[in-house]
């Protein structure tokens, strides 16, 4: 019951508009109080637990379980984000480690146990899984690289040639990618159409020159400001993934 | 898959991707499932 109220109060915290997390309201000052309450109690059913059980050495001591382990981290957070200590800024993490209250209530219910207890233990057949995964991602790299290498860098350009600086801009009027330079007219395989808009091209492949610098390849939004691409196995390795 | 339909080929891209989908994704999504069933039936 405990620890079911616990979870609702944590999820019914309030924030202000700029979701400042330090933000006082009197619901807040509730929720604090009900904070050190509940910490009080997980804390004496520890205490009385090690009295019980004891605390390592026996047989069936009480951190010999590993779930009793993480009860017992929890508590201890909850103890240090009572402290002073916890309004240094490093410190602060032990008073987000109150979100993992709401795992205690696993250990209680028994068909959740044997979930994460299935979980855990396909951990070993899930790590194969993983190897081919990769080796499945790096075989598909390999052919995305030999493909599709910088050619999502070709846009319809608005002038035939580079300009004199290096820079080959690339066209308003038709700011598409293209493959031909059909696909740069207004109207693409329409006779009605026939003048040329732009020219397709690429200047990495025409000139080898880098489209990040010539092109400013990081703030084109249709080419996914460049963070996906197949210009490398490790790249298309990310990218697929 | 459809920016580079429009800078390589149609076919080529799309052969690609959705065969990375089917291998990458659906077949490999399976085979954690049978991972974790296997250990549960264990």
């Amino acid at each position: 019951m405990c620890i079911l109220a616990n979870s609702g109060l944590l999820a019914s915290k309030e924030y202000d508009k700029n979701y400042d997390a330090n933000y006082h309201s009197w619901w807040n000052e509730v929720l604090d109080i009900c904070d050190q309450v509940f910490s009080y109690i997980f804390l004496a059913e520890c205490v009385l637990k090690i009295i019980a059980m004891g605390y390592i050495f026996h047989k069936r001591a009480y951190l010999r379980d590993a779930w009793n382990c993480m009860d017992f981290a929890i508590v201890v957070f909850s103890v240090i984000s009572m402290t002073p200590l916890s309004n240094q800024k490093s410190l602060k993490i032990f008073r987000t480690a109150r979100i993992l209250r709401p795992l205690r209530s696993m250990h209680q219910l028994k068909s959740m146990r044997s979930l994460l207890q299935t979980f855990f233990s396909s951990i070993p057949g899930l790590l194969n899984v993983c190897l081919f995964m990769a080796f499945i991602f790096t075989i598909f790299a390999i052919i995305g690289v030999n493909l599709f290498v910088g050619k999502q860098y070709q846009f319809c350009r608005a002038t035939e040639e580079p300009l004199a600086d290096g820079t080959w801009p690339i066209s308003e009027d038709a700011s598409w990618q293209c493959h031909t330079d059909d696909m740069c007219r207004e109207y693409p395989n329409q006779d009605l159409a026939d003048a040329k808009v732009a020219t397709c091209g690429d200047i990495y492949d025409e000139f080898g020159r880098d489209p990040v610098a010539y092109d400013n390849a990081y703030d084109i939004e249709s080419i996914n400001y460049d963070i996906t691409n197949f210009n490398s196995v490790i790249n298309a390795s990310i990218t697929i993934f | 898959m459809y920016s580079y339909m429009d800078t390589v080929s149609s076919v080529q891209s799309s052969v690609f991707f959705v065969l990375v989908v089917i291998l990458g994704a659906f077949t490999t999504l399976n085979l954690v499932l049978a991972s974790i069933m296997h250990s549960y039936l264990q």
